[in-house]
């Protein structure tokens, strides 16, 4: 897979690496329609489908940006069959309603089965690290958002009121607690071994 | 793994080993699997947590939200731009009388169905036979985009060739109907109906649900009438046929 060649649609990958507004209009005008098309004909809206489309261009933008994301396949089949299936799987898991398309089917080539294939797995893995992440204490939670926004390990000692040391070793303490559950996860086991 | 492991994990990615520690560390990553499993679960979430936690994410995920609301508004709102008419006096009359009918029509068709529900909306997959391979490429997608313009433009290039193909000139009369061409789009589901081929009954749906979309009801109703039981069109025709 890494030796396949960068397609030339790339450009809306680099368009939301840039967030660069005009060419993301772009993206809504050209590829937004066929995935209202098929919310709208299994069981969704139109608030529905602009929820599913915001929340993918999200996934692949934060799969570019942090695992250097190089599309080998048409946007418009990876974008819509990302869309399809993540509407499929809701629509599964929270209203049990019936599907009028066969579920899961129907990929256009190798091609993008990979790719796409990619970014649910990345998905997958951001979804369990934003799960762990609420289950720790509000302290832990508070210092790895700070630590992480444009905040200094100083200024979240003060602002906590605590040491400068105590901050640095209590956010290495916290990540330290996400390895641990992240380990322990099944469905990080199941990811490792794909 | 203990405290003191998160605490040199911590270290090392901010660089603040000394050059011996850092090599050690490295070292050890290399022989030590475990380790270096602890620590790449360490660093993987670290990034995460950085990437996910950065104003440049925020500030996309802004912008996003933004453009995706200008542009569900300005769909919506091109569906449903009220047309303002002024009325005089003698209108109300007539606007009465069209209320009365209309209230008729409403109390008759309370079921939910509705065109919108059946216009063409699959993704197309041309058959390939020995033509222009990228037009047909380019047609497929512009349709499949909803870009008819440029698929019409591209069946067009390529009914040129192969003036009969009919899955061609089916596709073509389903973007000239989505783009509200209809005298072009009825000459083509015409064309198609009258003739022998596998797009005949499809083709005679289809124009029957255009004419519905139309409000021309006994136009759509005599299409779909010639839908035989065994076309695969066959209930959703009768289905419409109960609704109008």
């Amino acid at each position: 897979m890494g030796e396949s060649k960068v397609h030339n649609d790339q450009k809306y990958i680099d368009a939301l690496l840039q967030n660069d507004s005009m060419q993301i209009q772009e993206i809504y005008s050209k590829f937004a329609p066929k995935v209202i098309g098929y919310v709208k004909q299994n069981s969704g809206d139109e608030a529905a489908a602009k929820d599913l489309i915001q929340e993918v261009l999200l996934i692949i933008y934060d799969q570019a940006k942090t695992k250097n994301l190089k599309l080998t396949c048409p946007f418009d089949a990876y974008f819509f069959m990302i869309c399809k299936r993540k509407w499929l799987t809701r629509l599964k898991k929270y209203a049990k309603e019936r599907v009028t398309n066969e579920p899961f089917g129907g990929f256009e080539s190798e091609m993008v089965e990979d790719q796409v294939q990619q970014t649910e797995q990345f998905d997958t893995k951001m979804q369990l690290f934003k799960e762990l992440f609420q289950k720790l204490g509000d302290t832990c939670k508070e210092i790895l958002q700070l630590s992480f926004g444009s905040f200094s390990m100083e200024e979240i000692a003060n602002q906590l009121n605590i040491s400068y040391a105590y901050a640095r070793k209590k956010k290495s303490l916290c990540i330290g607690q996400l390895t641990k559950w992240t380990q322990e996860s099944q469905v990080y086991k199941q990811l490792k071994e794909l | 793994m203990d405290e003191a492991t998160t605490i040199l994990f911590e270290d090392y990615l901010e660089g603040l080993l000394s050059e011996e520690n850092r090599l050690a560390f490295e070292k050890r990553l290399e022989e030590d699997a475990e380790f270096a499993a602890n620590f790449n679960t360490y660093k993987a979430l670290s990034d995460h947590l950085s990437h996910q936690f950065s104003k440049e994410r925020s500030d996309f995920k802004t912008q996003l939200e933004n453009i995706g609301s200008t542009f569900f508004e300005e769909n919506t709102s091109k569906k449903q731009t009220p047309k303002v008419i002024r009325l005089k006096p003698w209108h109300y009359s007539i606007a009465a009388s069209i209320a009365l009918l209309i209230g008729f029509f409403v109390i008759q068709n309370m079921g939910s169905l509705d065109p919108e529900d059946y216009i063409f909306s699959e993704s197309i997959e041309i058959t390939e036979r020995s033509q222009d391979a990228t037009t047909l490429k380019d047609a497929e997608t512009a349709f499949n985009n909803g870009a008819y313009k440029d698929a019409i433009e591209n069946f067009d290039i390529l009914l040129e060739t192969d003036p009969e193909n009919v899955e061609l000139l089916f596709y073509k009369a389903i973007a000239h109907d989505a783009i509200l061409e209809y005298d072009k789009a009825d000459a083509i589901y015409n064309r198609l109906k009258n003739g022998s081929s596998l797009y005949k009954h499809k083709a005679a749906f289809y124009a029957g649900v255009s004419q519905w979309k139309r409000n021309n009801a006994l136009e759509a109703q005599k299409l779909l009438e010639t839908i035989p039981s065994s076309a695969d069109e066959y209930k959703d025709a009768q289905r419409i046929l109960k609704k109008l």
